[in-house]
């Protein structure tokens, strides 16, 4: 479903209006609907900051953003959507909230833009139309985490060296990666989550 | 003493510490003051709530990087989105991942400090001689042609045509070998840092440097700081790991930088004494153009700055209305991925961009910002506010502008404003239009915010300002700050050098004040 830009863009700009306390507020209000998402969970898939719910909304963004395209493989095969919640593991505190909270938010708002049914939910196509039309919108919180999203995502999967061919970029000097003492600690974690 | 570096896996125990001088920061300001006391002959003791990296930990991997010697790991904002703020966490601060450009403090702005702020000691006189070390110290020079990757070249043959003054921007390097990472920190310590300049002086001179240990209460009897309370951060986790650091030192000096110091002095409560702890804040907001040329331009190798446009570094006024100018114009240097984190667009029209790579260039301002910010703090949390409006969204539009035209006339096909709506324009005569049309507010764009100032600005007056002019906090007797906070304005070009200009003369007061 695609409805036209403008009463959408619309409706997006109210839902801005509420700005940080939106997040604030609604977002928590909004985790009691977190039925079903744990049997989302794809094999490999192991949330450690996000809940079930909130992972499944950055997988669904990511999904949408990057798909797979000749040469290059789609974000999800590359594991942006995990990156990102290590990332959210890393943060501080605040900023941790700041994104559950928006994510709790972004799952629902497509209801009230009127994209008939949750993001996770939506096809590809329209998760993407509804994802532009965030970052378009006037600032607000919505839009600071479908920003803060999309950076993520591109800063991590342009991080891979599976896309550097593609773009034409011959790669760091160093030969060996030495990645920061956080990776060590998070993927500690995850392997507990996926053992257990 | 002898001098050493620990981090959190070498603090074994809890750790008392007395010394003459305890420095809170390891950056261009705490290891620049640190060193000159500790050649002094003084105690010195470092705090520094980053990790402690060497040049085999530089492994010019993005994300890597960014989440070993980046503030926020990169991704710290304004409150409500507005700038992006770049801040160093780590042994070195923010030195380890900039750019070098080494300017000193143009004339004008030291004595529009002095006229409007009457700050004394801090004039060019006082200045020169440390700018004369410094220089020399961190080997700052022109860097030779060869260093010109093409989008300098470019900006150079530009600004020629467009009769725009410009000059080679002074290095801080020795032996560099263009690679084009020294945003991820230098893996051939090329890049003169703190890491690779003061900072192995002052060890050698007997400095202590306890890194990822985290400055928090000071414990104050009267005017006077007895004892600095400090937690050991578990570097994996960026939790406290149970260890803590007490300091007990004749003279605190905090330069936790421009973001850092101001929220220091807000959690040990200074602002019920000070009003002016937290306000007058600047960061040089960076907006930047992205242009697709026909020719290669790799942007991601060699000096990022190696060429600059000064030409606009002053505003200029018709009559009481802004003219044109309040930044300075340099070519624009990102790695991929970071460039794929600001460009705009999504799904396949930001994959077409990608892969333009080689041949995406661009140009980069740093706003000398005229409206104030400030910073508090809601609970805990420090809340950063950055205006875009006023003067500063003047400056913001004559800078995209400007950029636009300068990307235009040296070949470029397209150029991209970066905005959410994605404004490109391929022709001069779309300029204006193009500029009027961009909304500058959080959120469109991504503006970079590098260089913070104020926040415990100087004056004489303890109404209107944090410290007196021998960088001494007003009220105390040995707590001083020595960072970029203390600056009345923004430097008007990159502050390092400032920084460490002030430093110099704060180390002079600090080491009076010991005696
Ligand atoms: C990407 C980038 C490029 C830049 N390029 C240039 C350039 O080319 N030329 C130029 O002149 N300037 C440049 N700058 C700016 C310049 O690097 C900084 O202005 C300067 O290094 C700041 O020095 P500082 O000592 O004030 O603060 P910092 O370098 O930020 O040091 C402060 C240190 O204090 C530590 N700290 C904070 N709070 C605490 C606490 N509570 N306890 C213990 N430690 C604490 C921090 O971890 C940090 O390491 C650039 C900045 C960035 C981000």
């Amino acid at each position: 479903m695609k409805p036209s830009a403008d009463p959408r863009r619309r409706r997006l700009l109210k839902l801005g209006l509420g700005g940080a306390l939106a997040v604030a507020a609604g977002g928590t209000a909004l985790r009691w609907l977190a039925g079903g998402y744990g049997s989302q969970l794809a094999p490999g898939d192991t949330p450690i900051a996000l809940s079930p719910k909130e992972f499944a909304v950055v997988k669904a963004f990511v999904d949408a953003l990057i798909p797979a395209s000749g040469a290059f493989p789609s974000g999800v095969a590359l594991g942006v959507h995990q990156r990102i919640d290590e990332e959210m593991w890393s943060a501080a505190a605040p900023m941790r909230g700041d994104m559950k909270n928006g994510l709790q938010l972004l799952e629902h708002a497509t209801l009230l833009d009127g994209f008939g049914s949750r993001f996770t939910a939506l096809g590809a196509e329209a998760r993407l139309a509804y994802i532009e039309a965030l970052l378009r919108a006037r600032p607000g919180a919505l839009q600071q985490v479908a920003f803060a999203l999309k950076e993520m995502a591109y800063l991590f999967y342009y991080a891979r060296t599976e896309t550097w061919k593609g773009i034409g970029y011959d790669g760091p000097f160093v030969a060996i990666p030495k990645p920061p003492d956080s990776r060590a600690a998070y993927q500690a974690l995850v392997r507990q989550g996926s053992a257990s | 003493m002898t001098g050493r570096v620990l981090g959190y896996r070498e603090i074994a125990a809890d750790v008392v510490e007395q010394c003459d001088v305890c420095v809170i920061g390891t950056g261009c300001g705490g290891a620049t003051l640190g060193v000159r006391l500790a050649e002094a002959g003084k105690d010195v003791v470092f705090l520094e709530r980053g990790g402690a990296y060497t040049k085999e930990d530089f492994d010019q991997r993005e994300d890597n990087m960014l989440a070993k010697v980046d503030g926020g790991r990169g991704l710290d904002m304004s409150d409500d989105g507005s700038v992006q703020r770049l801040y160093g966490n780590n042994v070195g601060g923010a030195s380890v991942h900039y750019w070098a450009d080494s300017y000193r403090t143009p004339p004008d702005r030291l004595a529009h400090w002095a006229q409007e702020y009457g700050l004394t000691g801090h004039g060019e006189a006082d200045l020169a001689p440390h700018f004369d070390a410094l220089e020399r110290d961190l080997s700052v020079h022109e860097a030779e042609p060869r260093y010109y990757n093409r989008m300098n070249q470019l900006l150079k043959l530009g600004a020629g045509r467009l009769g725009w003054r410009g000059a080679p921007v002074p290095q801080a390097r020795k032996g560099c070998i263009g690679s084009g990472y020294c945003q991820q920190g230098c893996a051939y310590d090329a890049k003169q840092s703190q890491l690779v300049t003061h900072l192995p002086r002052a060890v050698a001179a007997g400095a202590r440097v306890y890194a990822d240990t985290e400055a928090r209460a000071l414990e104050m009897t009267g005017g006077k700081v007895s004892t600095l309370a400090a937690a050991v951060l578990d570097r994996g986790t960026g939790m406290p790991n149970g260890r803590s650091v007490r300091v007990q030192a004749k003279a605190l000096v905090l330069a936790a930088g421009g973001y850092g110091s101001p929220v220091f002095l807000l959690r040990n409560g200074f602002k019920a004494r000070l009003p002016a702890v937290g306000e007058h804040t600047y960061c040089n907001p960076c907006p930047m153009t992205h242009a697709i040329f026909d020719e290669e331009i790799v942007m991601f190798r060699n000096i990022p700055a190696a060429w600059g446009i000064d030409h606009f570094r002053l505003a200029t006024m018709d009559g009481d209305r802004y003219a044109e100018g309040g930044y300075l114009l340099m070519a624009n240097q990102l790695q991929p991925a970071e460039l794929a984190a600001v460009l705009p667009g999504t799904g396949a029209s930001h994959r077409a961009l990608m892969t333009k790579l080689r041949k995406l260039g661009g140009a980069i301002s740093w706003i000398d910002d005229v409206e104030e910010g400030s910073v508090s703090l809601d609970g805990d949390r420090a809340r950063y506010q950055v205006p875009l409006g006023g003067g500063n969204e003047l400056r913001i539009r004559d800078a995209f502008a400007k950029q636009a035209r300068l990307l235009l006339t040296v070949g470029a096909k397209e150029v991209l404003f970066g905005d959410q709506r994605d404004t490109r324009i391929t022709k001069v005569g779309e300029i204006e239009r193009a500029v009027r049309s961009l909304a500058i507010a959080p959120g469109n764009f991504v503006f970079a915010a590098p260089h913070p100032a104020g926040g415990a600005r100087m004056g004489a007056d303890a109404r209107t300002s944090v410290v007196g002019m021998d960088h001494r906090v007003h009220g105390t007797d040995n707590l001083f700050v020595a960072d970029p906070s203390v600056f009345p304005t923004a430097p008007s070009v990159d502050p390092s050098l400032t920084i460490m200009a002030f430093a110099c003369v704060a180390a002079a007061h600090v080491k009076a004040s010991l005696a």
